[in-house]
């Protein structure tokens, strides 16, 4: 189970960072070309857009994995610990509900996009890949919603440690 | 109605902004009858744009320079230049901030970034330290306010109106700012009195400024970049992003292959939790759009405020409240489509408004109970968050007088626009 968890770990980043970096660069090579060579790659645009979709869904699970997802603690800060638990799990619940519900939702227009036969207008990609996005990154975050949840309820006597996380890590503000 | 308890109840339970968004309007849209597949449908179309790229971008961008060693190259830079006078040291610490947000598009970035090194340097001067995170916090909210900024490319996006124009608009009101709480910074410092750094001498000033040239002459690319129409500014930060990995690995060498691992999955993070709360508005702003309210409220509003003056004071307030809770790209994509209708209604410039919009919010960032800047600097500076609020609640007020100029003064934003754009 651990493997399996550190796998995916893994992969959730590789392939985000990948997308991220891929994506720069792109765009990057595009604006070279066109102003040295006066090319244009057609396709640059539609690929860039499809892979960051993909980046944003993958991401916002890592971002459930690390609790980065901005959240309004204006009372939760407030509450005793085990209250702070209590709220916590409800919270995962919902969190849960929705990604089935994005699920559903998501799966719909895959299959019947599938169906269609839809294709990206430049490069003729099957629609169904960057919509796939949806579906396979609300599975994502919802095995991370169940992870959080799990956590809560294992952990559910001992208080939270750390109540904030600078978005910048230590290290690099030492800097 | 039902989607805004529900919204509200799903908030202070701690669900994730996004979730609550989309998970309230998906049951307000189940309710009016609208097939399932409209949520992902939503969801996807709001992150499907290639001007919203920029926003990845520009937090990879920000986070490689800082990374990369640029921070402190910039703060040595203006220290060297006016650290040395009475009352330099301040002025150094927001110039300092000035130019760490021309690079970086978000305001707790700023404040950790430059905060970080210069609340320490200030208490060595002996300022007190009430005095120096106050101001450093203050100092932050100006990177959203200057160009490149992730609330004004959020708040581009939802209005739609130009990116590029919005951060041309940014700079004025951005420096106007700047300079405000300079003098501010000034005129404490010579009543507090401290010892100023030692002069430098002219090789210490050539070394400091060839050595922060590199960190300086990126917003100068990305910016001219984008007012000349070399590039769009999804593209300006692609070349952003390469231009700070050469900087970091071969001119600074602080930049490791160990540290960019680092530096991505911090960015992934940040950005991924923005553009899905982009995505979740897409789906209110779709039911909004469907059931017609934005007009509604706009037939309300323009019956309840009748000038422009009335409805801006309003705004005003209505925003400094929404910023001291929520996360100010959230508020923009809430808020926006609410209030343009009226805005255009009044003959009230949209860029002129994201400006007004965007300084507000920036305050929210500053004010107790929740304003994220107070926590990042409590964070940084060890101090507790009752006293980071108490050193920075002067500021605020100051910030206020300067968001009523910027309110009142439309030239102030348009001018430069204008000017770029003839």
């Amino acid at each position: 189970m651990k493997k399996i968890n550190h796998l995916l770990n893994y992969l959730e980043e590789y392939v985000a960072g990948i997308s991220l970096v891929f994506t720069s660069l792109l765009v990057f090579v595009q604006v070279v070309l066109r102003y040295m060579f006066n090319y244009s790659l057609s396709w640059s645009e539609e690929i860039s857009r499809y892979l960051i979709i993909w980046f944003v869904f993958i991401g916002s699970s890592i971002a459930v994995r690390e609790k980065a997802h901005a959240t309004m603690d204006a009372l939760t800060t407030y509450l005793p610990p085990k209250g702070k638990r209590i709220f916590s799990i409800i919270a995962n619940l919902i969190s849960i509900s929705f990604c089935v519900i994005l699920i559903t939702s998501g799966s719909t227009i895959v299959s019947s996009v599938m169906e269609f036969g839809n294709v990206t207008p430049s490069i003729g990609l099957p629609m169904f890949i960057p919509y796939l996005a949806l579906p396979v990154g609300a599975s994502l975050m919802l095995i991370r919603f169940l992870q959080l949840l799990i956590d809560d309820i294992k952990n559910f006597n001992t208080p939270y440690k750390s109540e904030f996380h600078p978005p910048i890590n230590e290290e690099v503000t030492k800097l | 109605m039902i989607l805004l308890i529900l919204f509200a109840v799903l908030l202070l339970l701690g669900v994730p902004i996004a979730i609550a968004i989309a998970l309230s309007t998906f049951v307000a849209i189940l309710q009016a009858g609208v097939p399932i597949d409209t949520l992902a449908r939503s969801m996807f179309s709001g992150v499907d744009s290639f001007s919203l790229m920029a926003i990845p971008f520009f937090v990879f961008a920000g986070d490689l320079m800082l990374a990369g060693g640029t921070s402190k190259r910039l703060i040595d830079f203006t220290k060297k230049w006016v650290g040395w006078t009475t009352g330099g040291l301040p002025i150094a610490g927001v110039l300092s901030s000035m130019f760490f947000a021309a690079l970086s598009g978000s305001s707790p970035a700023t404040v950790a970034a430059i905060g970080g090194i210069m609340i320490p340097s200030l208490k060595q001067a002996r300022f007190s330290e009430k005095f120096s995170v106050g101001l450093m916090t203050a100092a932050g909210s100006l990177g959203i306010i200057i160009p490149p900024s992730i609330t004004f490319l959020v708040y581009g996006s939802v209005a739609e109106v130009s990116i590029g124009k919005l951060f041309i608009a940014g700079i004025l009101p951005g420096i106007f700012i700047g300079l405000v709480l300079m003098v501010v910074g000034y005129i404490i410092a010579k009543k507090q009195g401290h010892t100023p750094d030692p002069r430098p001498t002219g090789k210490e000033l050539w070394k400091s400024t060839t050595s922060a040239i590199w960190g300086i002459l990126m917003p100068i690319i990305v910016l001219g970049g984008i007012y000349f129409g070399v590039f769009t500014p999804t593209e300006a930060a692609a070349v952003a992003i390469v231009y700070s990995m050469i900087v970091g690995f071969f001119i600074y060498k602080e930049l490791t292959v160990k540290t960019l691992f680092e530096v991505t999955k911090r960015s992934i993070v940040t950005s991924a939790m923005i553009m899905l709360v982009i995505s979740a508005s897409k789906v209110f702003s779709w039911y909004l759009t469907y059931e017609q309210i934005p007009s509604t409220i706009a037939g309300k509003m323009l019956e309840f405020a009748s000038t422009p003056i009335v409805f801006l004071i309003i705004v005003n307030i209505i925003l400094l409240i929404v910023g001291m809770f929520m996360d100010s790209s959230a508020a923009v994509l809430i808020l926006v489509p609410l209030f343009l209708p009226v805005v255009l209604e009044m003959g009230i410039d949209p860029i002129h408004f994201g400006v007004i919009m965007i300084v507000n919010l920036a305050i929210g960032m500053l004010t107790p109970p929740f304003g994220l800047n107070l926590f990042v600097a409590s964070g940084i500076s060890k101090m507790s968050l009752a006293g980071v609020t108490k050193g920075t609640l002067p500021f605020i007020a100051v910030l206020i007088a300067a968001l009523l100029v910027i309110t009142y003064v439309p030239q102030l934003s348009l001018f430069l626009a204008e000017f770029v754009y003839e």
